[in-house]
C-alpha cells in the first residue's frame, strides 16, 4: 500500500521537469505549488520523478527490499483526466512495464469518498480521522485512491473516451460523464496534507485593517476546518467571538445525498438553508441586543449556493452585515464573484478583492477595487487586477498610506478647484448687477482664459502630488485614521457648503473692497481710475488670495509648493506687465497706472488680510475646539524625528563597506513564498499552463527556524 | 510654522533596504518623502497671527484715516437746481432747446481751508458707462492712427456720417460730457488749469499726436460735446478723461485744478453751462471740489476697514489668549479623538 501511495504521487500530476536529472538539481514546474510539493515529497521518499515524455513518466524507484538499490521504471501514461473546479479531482491511467493497468486518482476528500468501492472500512475511518485532524491543524488535504483495470474494461472505456473527445457538442460535459464511468469503485490509499503557510505579516495586517474599520471576508476553496483555522491564525476569529456556522456536512444532509436524488437534495437543502438562516439571524439580533461579543459567520459553498438565491439573499446579507467577520469556504470562483457583487450591489458597500490565484480572477473583477498578489500562483490574478502587490501585508500600505493620501489629495484638489472657480465667477456675477445686466465682463478676456490655465494651475498639481496630513508610519500606526475616508469626512455636503461660503465671502471682499476705489480719486494728482484699472486690481488680489489660500489648506508644504505658487504669481506679474505694455486695447497700461498709486498697495493688503483672516480663524477654532483625529496625531507625533530621514543621515556617514554590510543585513531574512493566506492551490492546478517555479524546499524546517531570529538592528556610528 | 526636515516614508525593512540609486531628490520624490513644512495651526499660532495682523492693521488704518480726514470735499448737485422754474416739469424739453441760455450760477461755501491744488470733478450718477455695448463702441486703433485705420465696425452706430468716417468714432466719444464751469471768488476769477488731467500713458500711447477730429458731431443727433478739429486727440484731455470708461454707473471725472488756496468761509461762485442731457434717463450731475492726499481723495472706507479689522483681530487674540491661559487644550490631547485610544497610543 505505501508503494501505491508514492507511485500515485509520482505519476498522478501534470508537473514538468527542468534541469539535470538528479534529485539535488532538478526543478519541478507546476501550475500549483501544491502539486510540486507532492511530487517533491514523493522524491524525498524514494520515488523520484525525473522525466516526462509525451506518453510516459519516468520514476526512479528505490528498492524497498535492498537498501541503496534503485531502478528506473517507465510508466506509460495512457490517459490523463484533467482537473477542473467542478470535478475537483484528477486521474491518470498508467501502464506498468509488466502490463499492469492502474488508475490513480487524487482529489478532494468528499469527491474521492463518494467514488470508493465498498469494504476496507478500517482504512476509510482511519483516513477520515486523519483528514479531520489535518483540517483542524489548518492543513490542506487531498485523498489518493487507485484502481486496477482489466485490459478489456479499459479498452471498451477508452473507445467511449475517444468518442467523447471528438464530439462536437458539449464536449466538456460528455468527457466528465465518461470520466465518471471509470472513476468509481476506487480503493483508498490515504491522504496527504499540505501546510499553506501564511505569508509574513498577514495576521497583523488583517488586525490593522479591521482596526481601520474594514470588514474582512475570507472566500476560500479550502475545507471548513482548514479555513476556520486560517481565520484563527489571521486573528479574524478569536475565542471571544461567537461562531455562527452554516455547514452542509450534517448527517441528515449526507443521508439524503447518499440516496442520490438530485431534486430531493435541492429541495431539502433549500429548506434547511432557509431555516438555518432564520435561526442564525435571530441569534445575531439577540446577541446584538445583549451586547454579546462579535460574531463570525462561517458558511460553506453548498449552503451558499442556496443562500445566494434571490429569495434568501436579503437574509444572508443582513446576517453577514451583523457579523464582524465572514468566512466562506469551499466556494467556487463563480461564487466568489457572486458574494462580492452581493456586498457591492445589494449592500452598496465599496468592496476590495485580493487574491493570487486564477480562481480569484472573477472575484477581483467583480469588486470595486481588485488587487492581485504577485506570487507562485501565476499572473492571471495580477493581470485582472487594478493594483498588484507582492505580498499580502503590503495591503496596509496600499490602503492606509497610499489609499488614504490619494483620497485626501483628490478631495483637496476637487474642493480647491471648486473654490477657486467659484470665487472667480462670483466677482463677475456681482459686477453684472452694476452694468445694467448688459453682460459686460469685469476682467479682460485673456485673464479669464489664463486664470485656470496658468495663474492657478501649478500649485494645485503640487497638492495633488505631495499633500499628506500624517506620515506613512503614522497612518499605519493609527489605522483608525482610515475611517475618515470611509465616513467621507473630507468630501461630504458640509465640506462643500463650507467651501461655498468661503468662496462667497472672499469674492464679496475682493469685489466690493476693490471696486470702492473707483468712486473717488486714488492718487495725489486727483486722477481717476477706469474700469480696466479697477478690474486689474481686483484680479491681482484674486490671484494672490487664491494662491495663498492653497498654502493655507495644505498640511505639508514642500518646496515645490512654494515654487509653484511663486511661479504662478510671477507668471501673472510677467503677463500683466507685458500684456498691458504692448497691446493697446482698453487694458493698456492699466496695471502700471494702478500700481503707481499708494492706494493700490493699501487696498491689496486689506483685501488679502480680510479675505484670508476668517479662514485662519475657522481653522484655528476648529482645531482648537473640535479637532479631527488626524489633527491630534499631527500634534502628538508631528515633531518626532522621522525614521527614514534619520536613516538617510546615517547612511551618508557610513563608509562604503559599512553601508554594504548594512544593506546586506537589511535584506529580507525570509524569501517570499508568494502565497497569500488564501492560496487556493488545488483548484488552480490547471488554472494556468504557464510554467511557474516552485520553491525546492518551500516549507523546510530550517527556513522556518530562521524566521525566528530577531531582526537586525540599525547600525549606529558614534 | 513648524519646520522640520523630512517626513517619513514607509517604515520597516522594505523601505530601508532600497538604496537611493538615483539622485537623492528624485529618490525622496518617488518615495513621497520630500522634506516639508507641516504647519499646525495651534492656539499659540492663532493668537500670534491675530495679534500681528492687528498690530499691522491699526497703524495703517490710522494713517489712511488721517489722510482721508485731511481732505476737504465740497459736493454740489446742480442738475435740478439749474433748471429755470418754468421748465421744472419738462426738463428734457429745456435741455434740448438750444435757444435757451443754459448758464446757471452756483454759490459754494468753503467749509475749511482748502490747500491748492483743488481738484474739480464732475460726478455723474445712474450713468452706465460700463454697459457692454457702450464700452466696446470705440476704436483704439483709430484713436491712435486716425483715418489711416478704417476697420472701425466696433464703433457702430457712430462709425460713418454722410458716408465719411468719424474721428473719434463710437458712442463713447459721441456722448462726450460738455458742461463747463468757471470759478470766481468775490470779484476775482479763479484760474482753472485744465492741463494734465489725464494719465500720461493715455496721452502718449493711446491717442495719436497726429490725429485730428474729423466729421465729429456732425450728425442729426448730437450726443454731447464737440471737439476743436485743429487740436490733435492727444491734447484733447477732456476726451481722454471721458474715454477712460468708469467701472461703476456712478463715477467722477477730473475736470481741472484750481491752483490757489481757498480759505474757510470763502464763497466760490461757479458759472455752470448746463449743456449735458442727463434728464432723459434720470441721471444726476454733481460738481465736486476736493483737495488730495497721498491716498487720493476723501475715502474713509479704507481707514475704517483697516481699523475695524485690526481692532477685532486684537480683540480676538485677547479673547483667545484668555481662553488659552484659563482653559488650555493640552497639545495633542487624545481625549478629543473619536476612538478609544487605550492600547493604541504608544
Amino acid at each position: 500500500m505505501p508503494v501505491e501511495f508514492f507511485r500515485c504521487l509520482a505519476t498522478c500530476h501534470t508537473v514538468a521537469t527542468k534541469g539535470e536529472e538528479s534529485p539535488e538539481t532538478i526543478r519541478y514546474l507546476a501550475t500549483s505549488p501544491d502539486e510540486a510539493a507532492l511530487v517533491t515529497a514523493a522524491k524525498n521518499f524514494g520515488f523520484f520523478f525525473f522525466r516526462r515524455t509525451t506518453t510516459s513518466v519516468c520514476v526512479r524507484e528505490t528498492n524497498v527490499e535492498k537498501m541503496g538499490m534503485f531502478h528506473d521504471v517507465l510508466y506509460d501514461i495512457l490517459n490523463i483526466l484533467e482537473y477542473s473546479s467542478s470535478r475537483r479531482r484528477q486521474s491518470v491511467i498508467c501502464q506498468y512495464p509488466d502490463g499492469r493497468l492502474v488508475l490513480y486518482c487524487k482529489g478532494a476528500d468528499n469527491v474521492i469518498f463518494e467514488r470508493l468501492a465498498d469494504g476496507n472500512d478500517d482504512i476509510k475511518t482511519k483516513t477520515r480521522e486523519h483528514l479531520e485532524n489535518f483540517g483542524a491543524a489548518g492543513l490542506r488535504t487531498l485523498c489518493l485512491a487507485y484502481k486496477d483495470l482489466s485490459l478489456h474494461a479499459y479498452k471498451s472505456w477508452n473507445e467511449k473516451l475517444i468518442e467523447a473527445k471528438t464530439s462536437l457538442k458539449d464536449r466538456e460535459e460528455i468527457l466528465d460523464e465518461v470520466a465518471e464511468l471509470i472513476e468509481k469503485d476506487l480503493v483508498l490509499i490515504g491522504c496527504t496534507a499540505i501546510e499553506d503557510k501564511l505569508q509574513a505579516g498577514v495576521p497583523s495586517c488583517i488586525e490593522t485593517l479591521s482596526r481601520a474599520g474594514i470588514k474582512i471576508w475570507i472566500l476560500t476553496g479550502d475545507k471548513m476546518e482548514t479555513s476556520i483555522n486560517i481565520a484563527y491564525a489571521c486573528r479574524l476569529i478569536n475565542n471571544d467571538m461567537k461562531q455562527l456556522i452554516m455547514s452542509s456536512e450534517t448527517d441528515d444532509i449526507r443521508e439524503i445525498e447518499s440516496r442520490g436524488d438530485q431534486v430531493e437534495i435541492a429541495t431539502y437543502m433549500r429548506a434547511a438553508v432557509k431555516n438555518q438562516l432564520k435561526k442564525l439571524l435571530e441569534e445575531a439580533e439577540n446577541s446584538q441586543q445583549s451586547y454579546h461579543p462579535n460574531l463570525a459567520l462561517v458558511i460553506d459553498g453548498k449552503c451558499l449556493t442556496y443562500a445566494l438565491d434571490p429569495s434568501l439573499r436579503g437574509m444572508l446579507l443582513n446576517l453577514s452585515l451583523d457579523c464582524s467577520s465572514v468566512i466562506c469556504c469551499r466556494v467556487s470562483p463563480l461564487q466568489k464573484a457572486q458574494v462580492t457583487s452581493l456586498i457591492k450591489k445589494d449592500a452598496g458597500r465599496i468592496t476590495l478583492s485580493i487574491g493570487d490565484g486564477a480562481n480569484d480572477v472573477s472575484m477581483i473583477q467583480a469588486a470595486n477595487i481588485g488587487v492581485g498578489i504577485i506570487g507562485l500562483e501565476g499572473r492571471q490574478a495580477v493581470m485582472a487586477s487594478d493594483y498588484a502587490i507582492s505580498q499580502f501585508r503590503f495591503l496596509t500600505d496600499l490602503l492606509l498610506v497610499h489609499g488614504r493620501w490619494s483620497y485626501l489629495r483628490i478631495c483637496k484638489v476637487v474642493t480647491y478647484f471648486f473654490y477657486k472657480n467659484l470665487v472667480f465667477a462670483l466677482t463677475q456675477f456681482f459686477y453684472t448687477f452694476q452694468t445694467g445686466f448688459s453682460g459686460q465682463r469685469f476682467y479682460d478676456d485673456s485673464f479669464q482664459t489664463l486664470y485656470n490655465i496658468i495663474f492657478t494651475t501649478l500649485p494645485v498639481i503640487a497638492v495633488g502630488l505631495f499633500e499628506k496630513d500624517v506620515s506613512a508610519s503614522l497612518s499605519k500606526k493609527f489605522p483608525e485614521l482610515y475611517k475618515e475616508g470611509t465616513r467621507n469626512t473630507f468630501f461630504k455636503l458640509t465640506v462643500w457648503m463650507e467651501v461655498a461660503v468661503v468662496s462667497l465671502f472672499q469674492s464679496l471682499v475682493v469685489y466690493y473692497f476693490v471696486v470702492a476705489s473707483s468712486t473717488n480719486s486714488v492718487h495725489s494728482s486727483g486722477k481717476m481710475l477706469g474700469l480696466w484699472d479697477v478690474s486689474t486690481m481686483a484680479f491681482n488680489c484674486l490671484v494672490v488670495i487664491v494662491n495663498l489660500r492653497l498654502l493655507l489648506m495644505c498640511d505639508a508644504i514642500t518646496r515645490w509648493h512654494y515654487t509653484s505658487v511663486g511661479l504662478g504669481l510671477l507668471a501673472w506679474l510677467a503677463y500683466i506687465l507685458v500684456y498691458s505694455g504692448v497691446y493697446s486695447k482698453g487694458i493698456y497700461s492699466a496695471f502700471c497706472v494702478s500700481a503707481s498709486t499708494a492706494y493700490f498697495y493699501v487696498t491689496f493688503l486689506l483685501v488679502v488680510v480680510v479675505a484670508l483672516l476668517p479662514d485662519i480663524l475657522y481653522k484655528g477654532v476648529q482645531r482648537w475646539f473640535f479637532p479631527l483625529n488626524y489633527q491630534i496625531i499631527q500634534e502628538c507625533h508631528g515633531h518626532e524625528p522621522d525614521q527614514s530621514s534619520a536613516l538617510l543621515q546615517i547612511r551618508n556617514q557610513l563608509t562604503p563597506d559599512e553601508a554594504r554590510s548594512f544593506q546586506v543585513a537589511q535584506l529580507p531574512r525570509e524569501t517570499n513564498t508568494g502565497f497569500a493566506f488564501d492560496s487556493p492551490g488545488f483548484e488552480s492546478f490547471f488554472g494556468e499552463k504557464a510554467g511557474v517555479y516552485a520553491p525546492q524546499k518551500a516549507w523546510d524546517v530550517a527556513r522556518r527556524a530562521s524566521m525566528l531570529r530577531p531582526k537586525p538592528k540599525t547600525p549606529r556610528r558614534d | 510654522m513648524d519646520e522640520d526636515g523630512g517626513s517619513s516614508s514607509a517604515v520597516g525593512i522594505e523601505a530601508q533596504s532600497i538604496p537611493p540609486r538615483q539622485s537623492n531628490t528624485l529618490y525622496l520624490f518617488t518615495q513621497q518623502s520630500l522634506p516639508a513644512c507641516k504647519p499646525v495651526l495651534t492656539p499659540a499660532w492663532v493668537i500670534t497671527i491675530y495679534f500681528l495682523i492687528g498690530a499691522i492693521c491699526i497703524p495703517v488704518g490710522l494713517l489712511s484715516l488721517d489722510a482721508s480726514r485731511s481732505v476737504v470735499e465740497i459736493t454740489d448737485r446742480y442738475d435740478t437746481d439749474c433748471i429755470p422754474p418754468p421748465f421744472k416739469s419738462n426738463k428734457v424739453a429745456y435741455i434740448k432747446d438750444s435757444s435757451i441760455s443754459k448758464n446757471c450760477s452756483r454759490f459754494l461755501k468753503v467749509p475749511k481751508h482748502m490747500k491748492a491744488p483743488i481738484y474739480i470733478y464732475y460726478q455723474l450718477d445712474n450713468y452706465y458707462q460700463n454697459h457692454r455695448r457702450y464700452v466696446k463702441s470705440r476704436s483704439d486703433k483709430q484713436l491712435l492712427h486716425g483715418l489711416k485705420y478704417n476697420s472701425t465696425s466696433s464703433c457702430k452706430p457712430e462709425e460713418y456720417n454722410n458716408g465719411l468716417p468719424i474721428v473719434p468714432c463710437g458712442l463713447i466719444a459721441w456722448s462726450l460730457f460738455n458742461d463747463t464751469y468757471s470759478f470766481s471768488r468775490g470779484t476775482a476769477a479763479l484760474k482753472v488749469n485744465r492741463k494734465d488731467i489725464s494719465w500720461k500713458s493715455d496721452r502718449d500711447h493711446k491717442f495719436g499726436k497726429q490725429v485730428y477730429p474729423f466729421n465729429f458731431q456732425n450728425g442729426s443727433l448730437i450726443g454731447g460735446g464737440s471737439l476743436d478739429p485743429n487740436v490733435p486727440l492727444s491734447d484733447q484731455e477732456d476726451l481722454i478723461v471721458w474715454m477712460r470708461t468708469a467701472a461703476l454707473p456712478s463715477f467722477r471725472k477730473l475736470y481741472g485744478r484750481i491752483e490757489e488756496d481757498l480759505d474757510a468761509d470763502d464763497v466760490v461762485v461757479v458759472d455752470v453751462s448746463n449743456n449735458y442731457n442727463t434728464y432723459s434717463f434720470g441721471g444726476k450731475k454733481k460738481l465736486v471740489l476736493s483737495t488730495s492726499s497721498w491716498l487720493g481723495g476723501k475715502n474713509d472706507f479704507l481707514g475704517m476697514a483697516y481699523l475695524s479689522v485690526g481692532s477685532s483681530s486684537i480683540l480676538l487674540s485677547l479673547i483667545f489668549l484668555l481662553l488659552h491661559v484659563k482653559n488650555p487644550r493640552p497639545y495633542g490631547d487624545t481625549n478629543y479623538s473619536s476612538w478609544n485610544w487605550k492600547g493604541v497610543s504608544s
